[in-house]
């Protein structure tokens, strides 16, 4: 006899190129056209996913990815601490894909080990796409314990073919919120009122209670 | 011609809070717009998508014909980037 798990799917449909599997947390988005914005990210996810480096986009990107319409100059990555052996790595996949740190022209080891000391010092580095600064990768190591859960509990996004991990939209609106410059709120506002159906709305009070933030401000 | 006159910490009280005032006005307009936008995202955001991908492309091609005709202009941006990112804050470039 043969044993097995049938898992029950539920498909919740946002908007006409949005869906939400329930059941595994994972936002799949279709996409004819891609932003700038979109395929630099994507193309750092890729080699990300391919190198096994645990990772969470954060900040702005994250409301961009679903439409806002405003533009930025980076895409925000976090990664989980790895060894040198394993940076090194990942930067000769980052190299041959076409990225390139913005700081430096060199590819070269001694460069690799700079950029790894200063994600080991707490600092980001940012990454290039092309021939052009902007729009780039800026990314950390997970420093925060905040960073770290955005990364274990982060959101799984499915663009076209592609695989991107997002920080919880949750823990994203309450962060915003804290932040509270103008463009953050109104980032806040975008992701609450479109994804308003699936939020957890437990998970969402717990992230303003923590943040001290209040939900008011989207609300109105 | 608007008159400025009166007592200085009363009037400076005064033109603090109208520009208050204002900036809160500017601000719930701005939520409003995005109020719009989801409207407009739930109503067609294959659209959307479409739109917000070619303002994108247009956007970019701009910028980039504008760094290679001025080589000196990608040299700012990335000195402003990297300046910014020493000092702990964000860059600014062509928002």
């Amino acid at each position: 006899m043969i044993y097995g798990i049938v898992y029950c799917v539920t498909m919740i449909r946002i908007t006409n190129t949005i869906e939400y599997d329930e059941t595994r947390r994972i936002i799949k988005v279709r996409k004819e056209k891609l932003t700038m914005e979109d395929t630099i990210a994507l193309a750092f996810s890729r080699i990300l996913e391919k190198e096994n480096v645990r990772y969470a986009i954060v900040a702005g990107y994250v409301s961009l990815l679903f439409g806002r319409s405003r533009r930025s100059d980076d895409v925000d990555f976090i990664i989980e601490n790895i060894s040198l052996g394993k940076f090194a790595s990942l930067c000769e996949k980052l190299f041959k894909a076409g990225f390139k740190f913005l700081h430096s022209n060199e590819k070269t080891l001694e460069t690799v080990r700079m950029a790894y000391h200063s994600l080991e010092k707490g600092d980001r580095i940012r990454f290039t796409f092309g021939e052009y600064p902007i729009p780039n990768v800026e990314m950390k190591f997970a420093t925060t314990r905040l960073d770290k859960i955005s990364i274990e509990e982060s959101m799984m996004i499915h663009v076209n073919e592609d695989v991107l991990r997002i920080s919880p939209l949750e823990l994203q609106i309450a962060y915003k919120l804290y932040l509270g410059s103008e463009k953050d709120v109104e980032d806040a506002r975008f992701l609450y009122k479109l994804f308003k159906n699936i939020l957890d709305g437990e998970k969402l009070s717990k992230w303003c209670r923590l943040l001290d933030v209040n939900l008011k401000c989207l609300e109105s | 011609m608007v008159q400025i006159t009166g007592c200085e910490p009363e009037m400076s009280r005064e033109l603090i809070e109208e520009l208050e005032r204002e900036r809160r006005r500017n601000f719930i307009d701005r939520l409003k717009h995005v109020d719009w936008e989801v409207e407009q995202i739930l109503k067609d955001h294959r659209k959307w998508f479409e739109i917000q991908a070619e303002w994108s492309k247009k956007y970019y091609e701009a910028l980039y014909r504008q760094m290679d005709k001025d080589p000196k202009l990608k040299k700012i941006i990335i000195e402003n980037i990297l300046r910014g990112d020493q000092s702990g804050e964000k860059h600014i470039t062509f928002k």
